[in-house]
C-alpha cells in the first residue's frame, strides 16, 4: 500500500521569538521619510502623503456657467498649485466686468488635476502618516510606496482581524482562557493598553472598550454579530480561535500572558480579503535565554509529532500532537469518508481528526 | 509541446479559490474515459503563493492511485506521454482563483443601459463596486449629514445640500476598481448628455496616480466614440466595444462580456501566483472555470437538444447557466459561494431566518457562528450530522440567491457540479438541497457532477471536444433520476396526480401524490420505465398533454423523485412543525444521514 499523501495544511504561526519581515506600504504614493538601516519605533512616522485619495471633484464649468472650452481662462490656480481656504481658485467676469462669478476653495489644498469641465482638488486635511507599528530596522525602502521592516519578538497570528492598527502595553483582563470580558472589568485604566481577553467579549464590554480608548483586544472568540460592530467602532481587534464563544488556546494565552506589561501592537486591517492574516506582535531585543538568536520562524512540517490545532467542529480551538498518520480514509458521523491523522490532545484523548480540519500551528 | 487536439492522456485542472482539483483521462477500449481524481487546497495565498504546490499535490494522489508516474523527480508534468504510460500528452487548466474584477458602471438611465451592463457583468468574473445612473439625480441637490470636526466647539452633525454629480463623482473616486464601463445612449441618438459624464470620469481618473489609473471601457452610443476617446483616451486607456444596448428594444451583452473576459484574463488570471509555472506545461490558455462551465452546459443542451440548467457551486464563485435552444443566462456570483463568501450569507440572512432549513434546533448564533468558521478554513469537512445540516442550508441559500431570477420552468436536465455535490457526498441531501434552493418546476432529470470536475472538461472542450464529449457522456455525470415537479394551487393532503409506473423489468405502480408530499420510487440507473401522470384539477404540469403527461423515464441512483410540494415550497410558521417536515422531506429522498 502506498504512503498516504499528507495535503497541504493551514497553518497560524505562534512564535515565542523569532525574526519577522513586515511591509508597511501607503495606499496610495507618497514621500517615504526613512532610509535602509534606520531604526525605527512603532509611533514613528516612515511614510506619508498629504492626502490618502479623498479627492473632490468639482463641475467647476456649470458652477461658472461657462463651456468647458472657456474654463482654462477663468482658473486662478493652475494644476498641482496649493491653495489655502476660501481663496477663490476661478473667477468669472459677468455684467461687463461690473460682477464676478467666483469659485473658493472649500478646504486648503491642491489642484490635482483641471479635465474638460470639472476641477479635482485634494484637500489637505486628509494627509495620511504611515507608521512603522514594527519596532526594528528598515532593510528596504520602495520609492514613493513604503519600507520593509526587519523586527524581533513574539509573533501571534489570529485567524480573523478588524478596526486597524494598534499600540500598546498589553494588560491581561481575565484569568483563564475560557474567561468572558464584561463591562465592568474595563474602567478608565485600560486606556491605550491592548486587553488580553478569553473565549469572547459582550457587546457592552466591547463598546466600553471603545470609550475608554483602549489600544486594540485579542479575544478567542467573537459573537458573529460584533463583527461589524468592531469595524465601526475602529477598535483594533484580533480574533485567534474563531467565531462563537471558544476558548482562547492555551498556547497563545500563555505566550501573551507572559509579556502583560510589554508593548504590544496589533495589525488588523478591516479588509474583506487579505493576503496576509492577522496578527500581534511583541517586539522582543534579546530573547529568554541567554544569548539567544533570533531567526525566522521555522516551517512548519505536518508529520508524526507536529502541533496542530482543530479549525472547526466541537473541538475547535484545541491542540495536540500528530500521533499516527491514518493510511485510510475513516467514515465521520456525518457520513463523509475522510483522510486523516489520529492527534492526542493535552487531556489524553486520542481522536481521529480529518487533514481539512487540523491546521499546523507553533 | 504537443497538440493538445491529438492527445490520448490529459491532465485536467480546476484551480477553484478553495480547493483544486485534477483529473486523469486516457484512452480506454479506443474511447476517451476518466481515470483517476485528486484534490487539494488551492495555494495561491501565502505561506505558498504558488497555485503549482496545490496542483502537485492533487496530481501526486493521481500517481498515488493509479500507480502511474506523472511528475518528475523536481515535480515537472511529464508531457508527452513516454512509452512507458509515465505522464501524460497534454495538460489544461481552468480557473476561479483570482479575485473578480471589480467595477463600476456609470450611464445615463438605470432601467436601460445600466440595466443591460449588469446583465452582461453578471455572466463574467466581476463585481459592482459602484453604479451612478445620471437619470436617478434629477438634478436636485441632496442633504447630506456631516460629522463634526474633531476641534470643534459643539460636537453636532452639520446638514448641507451637496451637488449630486459631486457626490457620484467621489463615490467613483474612493471606489478603488479595476475598470470604469461608460454605457449610455442608443447608437446614432444624443451624445451631450454622454459627454458630461465622460468628463466627470475623466476628472476622477486625472486626479488618480498614473500608475493607479482604472482603464475604460465605453459600449454606449456609437455616435459618441470619438468624442469620448477624445476625452478619456489621453488620460488613461480606452477599450470601445458595441453598444450593450444598441436600440430601445433590444440588447447586446456578447461584447461587453468578451472584453470583460480579456480583462480578467489579462489583469487576474495572469498575475496568478505561481502561473509561469503551470503554463510551461500547456499550450492551451488558461481559462476562467465560469466560462469552461457554461461550455459543458452548452454542449450537453446542443448533443441532445435538451433545455439546461447547470449550477457550479464553488468556494468562491457559484456560476448558473440556463440554456434553452439558442438562449442562454449566464450568472457568475463572484460574491457567492461556500468558502471565504460564506460571510455573505451571514450577512444577506436574516437572524430568524438562519434556521428556516434546517431539521435540527439549533441557536441562530451559533449557526451563523459556525459558517463564519467555515468561511475561515473553507475545506473543512463535517464532522456530525449537525455540521451537515449545517453546511447543506448555507448551499440552500447560496444556491437560491445565485439562481433568484432564472427562469426554473420547461427544463430537460439540471447538472450539479461544486464542492457541496462532491464525492463525499449523499445523493439524496444533495437532490433535495438543489429542488429546494431552484425550486425547478415540470418533468426534468437531474445530474451530479461527482468529481467537481465539469468545469475542467468544460476547458478541454475548447481544445480536444471530442475527449471532452466522451468523458462527460460517460463518467462525468451521475443521474440521480428523473423529477416530477408539478404546480398546484391545491391545499395539503389533496390529490395532485395520479402516477402510473411500468418498469420494463417489474410490475405497475400506481401512486396517489397528495400535495405536499415528496416520494422516490426507487428505479435502478439503466432502468427503463413508461409512466403516466393524471394531474388533478388546479395542478398544472406544462408537459401534459389534453390531461396526461406520457413518457419514457430512465432511472438513476436515487430514482423517480415526485415533488408534489408546489412552487414556491412553503415552510409552515411554527418552528416544531417545520423542523419536522423538514427532517420528513429528508427520510422520503434517503438523504437522513446528513451531508454524507
Amino acid at each position: 500500500m502506498p504512503d498516504p499523501i499528507i495535503p497541504a495544511l493551514a497553518q497560524t504561526r505562534v512564535v515565542k521569538f523569532a525574526r519577522v519581515r513586515r511591509e508597511r506600504l501607503l495606499p496610495t504614493r507618497g514621500v517615504v521619510m526613512v532610509t535602509a538601516g534606520n531604526r525605527v519605533g512603532a509611533l514613528d512616522v516612515v511614510a506619508k502623503v498629504t492626502s490618502a485619495g479623498n479627492v473632490r471633484p468639482v463641475p467647476l464649468a456649470r458652477y461658472l456657467r461657462t463651456k468647458e472650452t472657456a474654463l482654462d481662462k477663468y482658473l486662478l490656480k493652475q494644476p498641482g498649485e496649493d491653495f489655502a481656504a476660501r481663496e477663490i481658485l476661478a473667477s468669472k467676469p459677468e455684467s461687463f466686468g461690473m460682477l464676478r462669478r467666483i469659485y473658493r476653495a472649500p478646504k486648503a489644498g491642491r489642484i490635482v488635476a483641471a479635465q474638460g469641465a470639472w476641477l479635482a482638488l485634494d484637500l489637505a486635511d486628509t494627509a495620511f502618516e504611515l507608521r512603522a507599528l514594527y519596532r526594528g530596522t528598515v532593510i528596504n525602502v520602495m520609492a514613493r510606496q513604503g519600507v520593509v521592516i526587519e523586527a524581533t519578538g513574539a509573533l501571534v497570528q489570529g485567524m480573523w482581524g478588524a478596526g486597524g492598527e494598534g499600540y500598546g502595553v498589553i494588560r491581561q483582563m481575565v484569568d483563564q482562557p475560557d474567561a468572558l470580558l464584561s463591562d465592568d472589568r474595563i474602567d478608565v485604566t485600560a486606556r491605550g493598553t491592548v486587553l488580553l481577553a478569553g473565549a469572547g467579549i459582550t457587546e457592552a464590554a466591547l463598546r466600553r472598550a471603545a470609550e475608554e480608548r483602549v489600544a486594540g483586544l485579542i479575544v478567542g472568540g467573537l459573537a458573529p454579530g460584533l463583527r461589524r460592530l468592531c469595524a465601526e467602532l475602529e477598535l483594533p481587534t484580533l480574533v485567534t480561535d474563531g467565531f462563537g464563544e471558544c476558548a482562547m488556546s492555551k498556547m497563545i494565552f500563555e505566550l501573551l500572558a507572559a509579556h502583560v506589561g510589554e508593548e504590544t501592537i496589533i495589525n488588523a486591517p478591516t479588509v474583506p480579503v487579505s493576503p496576509s492574516r492577522p496578527e500581534a506582535f511583541i517586539p522582543i531585543l534579546a530573547g529568554g535565554g541567554a544569548g539567544e538568536t533570533a531567526v525566522p520562524p521555522p516551517t512548519l512540517l505536518a508529520q508524526v509529532g507536529a502541533n496542530v490545532r482543530v479549525v472547526s467542529g466541537a473541538l475547535r480551538g484545541q491542540i495536540g500532537k500528530i500521533a499516527e498518520i491514518a493510511t485510510l480514509p475513516r467514515t465521520l458521523e456525518s457520513g463523509v469518508a475522510a483522510w486523516g491523522a489520529e492527534i492526542t490532545f493535552d487531556t489524553g484523548a486520542r481522536l481521529f481528526v480529518p487533514w481539512e480540519n487540523l491546521e499546523l500551528i507553533g | 509541446m504537443p497538440d493538445p487536439q491529438k492527445a490520448e492522456s490529459l491532465l485536467v485542472a480546476d484551480i477553484g479559490s478553495v480547493t483544486t482539483k485534477v483529473g486523469l483521462i486516457d484512452v480506454v477500449n479506443g474511447e476517451h474515459r476518466f481515470v483517476s481524481a485528486g484534490s487539494a487546497a488551492t495555494t495561491a495565498t501565502p505561506p505558498e503563493a504558488d497555485v503549482l504546490v496545490g496542483v502537485r499535490d492533487a496530481i501526486r494522489q493521481i500517481e498515488a492511485r493509479v500507480e502511474r508516474q506523472l511528475l518528475t523527480d523536481d515535480q515537472q508534468l511529464i508531457v508527452p506521454e513516454r512509452s512507458s504510460a509515465q505522464g501524460v500528452d497534454a495538460f489544461v487548466a481552468v480557473t476561479s482563483a483570482p479575485q473578480p474584477l471589480r467595477l463600476a458602471i456609470v450611464g445615463l438611465s438605470r432601467e436601460l443601459s445600466i440595466t443591460s451592463a449588469l446583465r452582461a457583468i453578471n455572466g463574467t468574473h466581476a463585481t459592482v463596486a459602484a453604479i451612478f445612473a445620471l437619470d436617478e439625480t434629477g438634478g436636485r441637490w441632496i442633504p447630506v449629514t456631516l460629522p463634526p470636526a474633531p476641534d470643534a466647539q459643539q460636537q453636532t452633525p452639520t446638514t448641507v445640500l451637496q451637488d449630486p454629480a459631486v457626490l457620484a463623482a467621489e463615490t467613483l473616486a474612493r471606489a478603488q476598481v479595476d475598470a470604469l464601463v461608460l454605457v449610455g445612449g442608443v447608437d446614432g441618438g444624443a451624445t451631450t448628455a454622454l459627454y458630461d459624464l465622460a468628463n466627470l470620469i475623466a476628472i476622477v481618473i486625472a486626479a488618480r496616480d498614473e500608475n493607479l489609473r482604472p482603464l475604460v471601457i465605453f459600449a454606449g452610443n456609437n455616435a459618441a466614440r470619438a468624442e469620448i476617446a477624445k476625452r478619456i483616451g489621453q488620460i488613461t486607456p480606452l477599450r470601445v466595444v458595441d453598444n450593450v444596448r444598441p436600440t430601445l428594444e433590444h440588447e447586446n451583452l456578447a461584447p461587453l462580456q468578451r472584453e470583460l473576459d480579456a480583462l480578467y484574463d489579462e489583469k487576474k488570471i495572469k498575475w496568478l501566483p505561481g502561473l509561469g509555472g503551470l503554463t510551461n506545461w500547456t499550450a492551451a490558455p488558461i481559462v476562467p472555470s465560469a466560462h469552461a462551465f457554461q461550455n459543458i452546459v452548452r454542449y450537453l443542451a446542443r448533443r441532445f437538444g435538451l433545455n439546461v440548467l447547470g449550477a457550479d457551486l464553488g468556494g468562491g464563485t457559484t456560476t448558473i447557466v440556463a440554456v434553452r435552444g439558442d438562449s442562454i443566462q449566464h450568472r457568475v456570483r463572484a460574491d457567492l459561494g461556500m468558502g471565504h463568501h460564506l460571510e455573505n450569507i451571514v450577512a444577506q440572512v436574516p437572524a430568524e431566518r438562519v434556521a428556516d432549513w434546517l431539521p435540527i434546533e439549533i441557536a441562530a448564533e451559533e449557526a451563523q457562528a459556525h459558517w463564519l468558521n467555515q468561511a475561515l478554513y473553507p475545506r473543512a469537512v463535517p464532522l456530525t450530522r449537525q455540521d451537515a445540516y449545517l453546511m447543506q442550508a448555507a448551499a440552500r441559500a447560496v444556491l437560491a440567491a445565485a439562481a433568484r431570477d432564472i427562469r426554473a420552468d420547461g427544463l430537460d436536465l439540471i447538472v450539479l457540479s461544486g464542492g457541496a455535490f462532491g464525492a463525499n457526498s449523499n445523493l439524496g441531501a444533495l437532490a433535495l438541497l438543489a429542488l429546494d434552493a431552484i425550486q425547478p418546476h415540470g418533468v426534468f432529470s437531474l445530474a451530479v457532477d461527482p468529481f467537481g470536475l465539469a468545469p475542467a472538461l468544460g476547458g478541454i472542450a475548447s481544445v480536444n471536444p471530442e475527449a471532452a464529449a466522451s468523458v462527460i457522456e460517460r463518467d462525468g455525470l451521475v443521474t440521480l433520476g428523473t423529477v416530477i415537479a408539478p404546480l398546484s394551487r391545491n391545499r395539503e393532503g389533496q390529490i395532485d396526480a395520479r402516477v402510473q409506473i411500468q418498469p420494463t423489468s417489474s410490475g405497475v405502480i400506481n401512486l396517489e401524490v397528495q400535495h405536499g408530499s415528496l416520494e422516490l420510487v426507487p428505479l435502478l440507473p439503466g432502468q427503463k420505465a413508461a409512466i403516466e401522470i393524471r394531474p388533478a384539477g388546479g395542478v398544472t404540469l406544462p408537459q401534459a398533454k389534453r390531461g396526461v403527461f406520457k413518457a419514457q423515464i430512465e432511472g438513476g441512483a436515487l430514482g423517480l423523485i415526485i415533488d408534489a410540494r408546489g412552487r414556491p415550497i412553503t415552510l409552515p410558521g411554527d418552528p416544531e412543525k417545520r423542523r419536522t417536515k423538514i427532517q420528513q422531506w429528508y427520510w422520503d429522498v434517503g438523504g437522513e444521514v446528513g451531508y454524507a
